[in-house]
């Protein structure tokens, strides 16, 4: 008898009362981790992966170059190409123009600034020595090739 | 008919559509937003190369590692072929060798990797082969140091230099020479101190003096550690110059 009467009863529904605080939180957390993503990649990117990353200090001295084969094979080709804030560069002359650039952006802290290199695996060397050339004549000499971790 | 209502008691505003709002913010920002991550390999170029320097520094072919990778991404290493996976014990080889074989390096701090690239090798390759000499150097370096690998790799320079042990040698670096006030900031000082090597010829006789003291001051910091570290492996990758300025 007892048992007809406790199938009877209805189950309370579990509260979701507490479920838009948890949302909120980690919505909280993926605001203040993340940072907006402010440019625009006009270049295949995929990072090559290696084993023994480490960590660049600080991240406003850093500036980035892209490279790889354009997204927009109409308009940039099929060869790779370097990107560099929001354009695709026209030659590897405008590197030295632009270090100069974030050389005067940051100051007294020039000295530090780190080149990060990030090129496509598929990317063939000839235009990473381009490049590295270019940086040591315009003395960027600090550079990094941007990977990810890999797996193993 | 308004005592009828308060009777009821006020009625709860609905928040089930919070959550919806919510996660409708949460995907946007996990859409429009990327992870800091900015990890890599870092390398140091050489300085560039005067037109009118044709200065050549010689150094003993038992000192020199060389890597040459060709257009179909096949390793050359010191005349002989060989796989990917090897090359970290082939070059933890030549670096530790201390005079013993006379093909390999004479000792650690002479011991130079040259890489030598083709222009159609692949890019991934390139950093495969650059991660292995790295490892080789790291492992070294972390074993010096006495901690892991993963430690040497996740070691963060600035925070290291909150160490209270660290400062105050600094604050006696400087206190000995006289220098408290020069205008230089602390962290200029740190770099300063880290620096220094004792095995050169130092001119100044009382820096050197303040240095060996301040060292021995408290234990020896993971700072410290990382320099000595460096120094006595120090990674020393020579990359050949593309082919028409040779």
């Amino acid at each position: 008898m007892s048992r007809f009467r406790n199938k009877e009863r209805e189950t309370p529904a579990v509260s979701t009362a507490s479920l838009p605080d948890i949302v909120f939180m980690l919505l909280f957390f993926f605001m203040i981790i993340a940072q907006p993503r402010d440019k625009e990649i006009l270049v295949d990117q995929k990072l090559p992966k290696a084993t023994q990353l480490q960590k660049l200090e600080q991240k406003s001295l850093v500036r980035n170059f892209w490279v790889g084969k354009p997204k927009n094979i109409g308009k940039f080709g099929r060869e790779a190409r370097i990107q560099a804030d929001d354009v695709i560069l026209t030659s590897d002359e405008e590197i030295l123009r632009l270090v100069a650039e974030y050389k005067g952006s940051l100051g007294a802290q020039a000295g530090k600034m780190t080149i990060s290199l990030k090129a496509d695996e598929k990317v063939k060397m000839k235009v990473l020595t381009d490049i590295k050339e270019k940086l040591r004549e315009a003395d960027a000499r600090k550079i990094n090739y941007s990977t990810v971790k890999s797996s193993k | 008919m308004f005592k009828k209502r308060k009777k009821k008691g006020l009625e709860e505003v609905n928040a089930s559509s919070m959550a919806d709002i919510a996660f409708l913010l949460l995907v946007f920002f996990l859409v429009a937003t990327q992870v800091a991550s900015e990890k890599g390999l870092a390398i140091l170029l050489p300085p560039k190369r005067e037109d009118d320097d044709d200065t050549e520094i010689e150094i003993k072919e038992r000192n020199l590692y060389v890597v040459i990778i060709n257009s179909r991404n096949q390793l050359l290493v010191e005349n002989k072929q060989m796989k990917i996976h090897q090359l970290k014990r082939g070059v933890l080889e030549f670096i530790t060798n201390n005079g013993r074989n006379p093909d390999l390096s004479d000792s650690p701090g002479k011991a130079i990797v040259s890489l030598k690239t083709d222009m159609g090798t692949d890019y991934k390759t390139y950093i495969i082969v650059l991660d292995q000499i790295k490892a080789a150097y790291h492992e070294l370096r972390a074993k010096h140091m006495g901690i892991t690998l993963k430690e040497y790799l996740d070691y963060n320079a600035s925070e290291e230099v909150q160490n209270a042990c660290l400062k105050k040698k600094v604050q006696r670096f400087r206190e000995i020479q006289g220098k408290t006030d020069d205008g230089e900031s602390e962290d200029d000082w740190i770099r300063n101190y880290l620096k220094y090597d004792l095995e050169k010829k130092d001119r100044d006789p009382k820096r050197r003096d303040a240095y060996i003291e301040a060292r021995e001051l408290c234990g020896l910091t993971l700072a410290e550690k990382y320099h000595d570290a460096k120094h006595v492996y120090p990674l020393q990758i020579s990359e050949a110059e593309p082919s028409q300025t040779q």
